[in-house]
């Protein structure tokens, strides 16, 4: 009698039919597993004690030496690769199941962050590998404090690069999700232990260290928003609150969840955006990898890191028809230096992230749908129950006029510093720009291939350009009734949501209300923002040369009469 | 000759007696392993080894005190050396060194019950006959296994031992059960919650026999308290030992970048095992603390937490030892704990 189908995945061999971690069938229905499924289930069903080993405090009265474990939350996700499977990432297995923090990369972490604030004290901490002599402190990991680790652990990544930025077909989709293991909002309880008897002000600065090894990041991924502890980092590079709201992303089992990373995705894809209209693709891909790192043609360290820390928590309510998780959300967004360089690139960085922050925020969302304003919000057609879209916020101001048209007639002059600051960048990079020559990509920013145009819309009700994407534009009157002649929704400008036979498109215009914020004098005498009713209604449009639809809008925006002006 | 005693090693992280990275880079780095059940052992060396730096610490400590009071001005704790003499004398001295110094100057002597070269054997001396070495009042012998924990999903954990492994705790503890074993396939186990049939790499076990009467082979106070037991073959003991050992990949980061530099992993035994050690204490060594004759007393309690083996620093190497056997029970626990006790 065969028992193979008995035996646990950990333990299958990774070929089809067994166990193959990476393989999610996008076609199967809701009843039947994937693997990685079983995996996880197979490994959070096992008889785990309700309390995970405590890293527990000294016992005995020997004062051989001082335990001391304090608990931290981490404020997204955090991994930390085991290497045991060379097919996905999977967290360290500790005693008894539990995903553990190992202390060797505690230690390595710790190090990094003594050299920065302790630098005198690195040897006697963590020992010196010259003079093979041991330091006083041993680091013992950490293990979650309960058993809510076992929530959320699949963790789905899609790799989108090239299909939002460079394919010139976007029915062409490549790479697809990837998956690993991780934990979703852990909090570990973290363990050193001195060989000698420390005084408590010693021990402070010990976990003062600690700390600021926490909000650098720990565990693998720490530059797309892993293992950043809910501790502040002490001077990001750029730091901002943003409000968002929208449309959720889902886990492989339908739960929403908040991924931080999306801001970086955002950065990445536009950065790629504007060095690709300002030079050639090489070019432009190993600037964004000098900038977010990469694993092609070598390693790159990324020179950004990302956190985000959640001040009004990640909430969402099934919405319409269909119970689409509609999200509201509000946070500290910092960019993060990985790495010290000297003070002049530091403070261009500062203003690349600046004006990179800028561009996203006035001109797309962030995360799912993020080329679409939120439809909950901006479609006032009370029989619509989906949704789509997202909207971003945040209280700073991008003009110095007060007036909507003053500040619709100024997102040119916006966009442009953003190409300024992105072509010193290259400058001190001693890159040469090819304005000839732009990435063959379709979102290349350039001045034949990208343009951006826009109208004042005087509340949240009056939003144009939504309504091409449902009824249709340019309008005639037919009767007594204004009728659109032309379509947009299903067209290769506006993208679709396919199937098997015809898959899935992405648009080529982004649809954006922008609010316009003013500046005020606050009673106490210091500036502020107000949000006021009116909005830029903002369309960036990638027309496609040869495409019939890409023909009619360009036609239909350039005539005198057209809603929109462009303005760049 | 010698007084019996035995220790009881619980692991409370992974213990990593064996090659160290600087010898195998890029290699699995192993564990040291008994040569018929191929399971981890803890060498008698390694164990006297952690005694002796243990006592030792608490000399140093005990000297730092008499020269403070003596109103000696002591460097500070983060000073581990310290240079002496003049000119051509001029010599760096450890901290311990200059410590020991300092008291032969003031004519303190150190107690035989905190003095580790009285118990562990003298280490060797420069210029003296037989390098000045003694011999051990205090022996070790390894420690092997006793049970072993094995996770594997959807299962309890299950404390795994073998016939072999059971007869030394027995040779050493004298517990006078007859040894379990599997007879006609079937394995004595005691488990929580009875199944049918556990898993391990090999296979599964299928002919589970609840046999209660396991429990008398879980040492008495133990702080790990195994739940669920089995009893395997010799013959399996190696290969089940295999699954069970906890692996960690490391990786070392370039100093300036983060890339890795270097792979190498490591193999230790799990959280939560269980081994036992046999130790002889010269016949001549008082089991209470009469007059002249001290009595070998290397901590306060009979159970400390105790570092044993490799990557201490990375959190490796923590456990609970308990002493016990005729040594320390003949006296009753409550004299161990009247003797005199010097230390920090």
């Amino acid at each position: 009698m065969s028992n193979a189908d008995d035996v646990p995945m950990m333990f299958r061999a990774s070929v089809s039919g067994r166990c193959q971690l990476q393989y999610i069938d996008g076609n199967r229905n809701r009843d039947t597993e994937s693997d990685i499924e079983r995996w996880v289930s197979e490994w959070t069903i096992a008889e785990l004690p309700s309390q995970p080993p405590t890293l527990s405090q000294h016992q005995s009265d020997d004062t051989c030496f001082s335990f001391q474990t304090i608990p931290y939350c981490i404020t997204w996700r955090f991994v930390s690769n085991s290497g045991a499977d060379p097919t996905i990432i999977l967290p360290v297995i500790g005693a008894r199941g539990f995903p553990y923090y190992p202390g060797s990369s505690m230690k390595g972490a710790f190090r990094q962050a003594c050299n920065k604030i302790f630098p005198d004290r690195v040897v006697y901490y963590c020992g010196d590998r010259d003079s093979i002599s041991p330091g006083i402190l041993r680091f013992h990991g950490g293990y979650p404090t309960s058993n809510t680790w076992k929530n959320n652990l699949i963790d789905l990544a899609h790799p989108q690069q090239g299909w939002q930025v460079k394919n010139l077909d976007t029915r062409q989709k490549d790479g697809g999700a990837f998956v690993q293991i991780s934990l979703h909002q852990p909090e570990l309880k973290f363990g050193i232990s001195s060989a000698i008897d420390l005084i408590g002000a010693e021990w402070q600065d010990i976990w003062q260290v600690w700390r600021v090894a926490l909000s650098n990041g720990i565990g693998c991924r720490v530059s797309a928003g892993y293992g950043k502890s809910t501790e502040r980092a002490e001077s990001p590079l750029y730091k901002v609150t943003l409000n968002g709201q929208g449309v959720a992303s889902t886990l492989l089992d339908s739960t929403p969840e908040f991924r931080p990373n999306i801001f970086r995705a955002a950065l990445r894809g536009h950065a790629l955006r504007i060095f690709g209209g300002l030079s050639d693709e090489d070019t432009a891909e190993s600037l964004v990898k000098q900038l977010f790192g990469g694993i092609h043609n070598g390693t790159d360290w990324g020179l950004l890191s990302i956190g985000f820390r959640e001040t009004k928590p990640f909430r969402w309510e099934k919405y319409g028809r269909y119970e689409m998780p509609y999200y509201e959300v509000k946070g500290e967004l910092s960019w993060l230096l990985t790495q010290s360089v000297e003070d002049e690139k530091e403070k261009a960085l500062k203003s690349l992230v600046n004006h990179l922050m800028q561009f996203s925020m006035l001109l797309g969302g962030f995360g799912r749908s993020w080329r679409r304003v939120d439809h909950r919000k901006f479609y006032p057609d009370e029989q619509y129950e989906k949704l789509i879209g997202c909207h971003w916020t945040w209280q700073k101001s991008l003009f110095l006029s007060n007036d909507p048209d003053d500040q619709l007639q100024a997102v040119g002059q916006v966009i442009d510093r953003v190409l300024n600051v992105a072509q010193s960048w290259m400058q001190r990079c001693q890159l040469e720009l090819v304005h000839d020559h732009p990435a063959k990509w379709r979102e290349a920013w350039c001045r034949d291939r990208a343009q951006v145009w826009g109208r004042v819309a005087d509340d949240e009700g009056d939003s144009l350009a939504i309504k091409w994407f449902h009824q249709g534009y340019d309008e005639v009157l037919r009767g007594r009734k204004f009728v659109p002649t032309k379509q947009l929704k299903g067209t290769a400008v506006a993208g679709f949501t396919g199937n098997q036979d015809n898959p899935t498109r992405i648009g080529r215009l982004w649809h954006r209300m922008y609010p316009v914020t003013e500046r005020i004098v606050r009673a106490d005498g210091r500036q502020g923002f107000r949000q006021a009713d009116q909005y830029l209604e903002l369309l960036t449009f990638f027309p496609d040369t040869k495409g019939e639809d890409s023909k009619q809008l360009t036609e239909y925006l350039n005539r005198p009469k057209s809603p929109f002006t462009r303005l760049w | 000759m010698y007084h019996k005693a035995y220790g009881i090693i619980e692991t409370l992280a992974p213990l990593h007696v064996g090659a160290s990275a600087g010898e195998e880079t890029g290699n699995l780095n192993l564990i040291f392993r008994d040569q018929f059940t191929q399971t981890g052992i803890i060498p008698g060396s390694s164990i006297r080894g952690r005694f002796r730096a243990d006592m030792r610490q608490k000399r140093q400590w005990w000297l730092e005190k008499q020269l403070k009071e003596k109103q000696i001005v002591i460097p500070n704790s983060r000073v581990q050396t310290v240079e002496v003499g003049e000119g051509e004398k001029k010599k760096t001295l450890s901290r311990l060194e200059w410590l020991e110094l300092q008291a032969k100057e003031q004519k303190i002597t150190v107690p035989d019950l905190i003095n580790e070269n009285y118990w562990y054997g003298h280490s060797s001396v420069a210029g003296q006959t037989d390098g000045g070495t003694t011999e051990a009042l205090v022996k070790f012998e390894y420690a092997s296994l006793v049970w072993l924990p094995v996770f594997c999903p959807g299962q309890p954990i299950v404390w795994v031992s073998c016939p072999r492994l059971l007869k030394r705790y027995q040779q050493i503890t004298d517990i006078s059960y007859p040894i379990p074993k599997p007879v006609d396939g079937q394995y004595p186990v005691k488990l929580n919650n009875h199944r049918n049939r556990l898993f391990f790499n090999l296979g599964f076990l299928d002919n589970l026999k609840s046999t209660p009467e396991l429990s008398a082979w879980v040492p008495l106070n133990s702080r790990v308290k195994p739940e669920n037991l089995v009893v395997v073959d010799d013959s399996d003991i190696a290969t089940i030992h295999d699954m069970a050992l906890y692996r960690q990949t490391r990786t070392k980061l370039e100093d300036g970048a983060k890339k890795v530099e270097n792979f190498f992993g490591f193999e230790a035994l799990p959280e939560d095992s269980i081994l036992v050690f046999p130790i002889a204490i010269r016949q001549s060594v008082s089991k209470v603390d009469i007059e002249n004759k001290i009595a070998w007393k290397p901590f306060k309690e009979t159970t400390t937490d105790l570092y044993l083996g490799g990557l201490e620093s990375i959190g490796c190497g923590r456990t609970s030892v308990m002493l016990s056997g005729e040594y320390f029970t003949a006296t009753s626990g409550s004299n161990y704990s009247q003797s005199q006790s010097i230390g920090a």
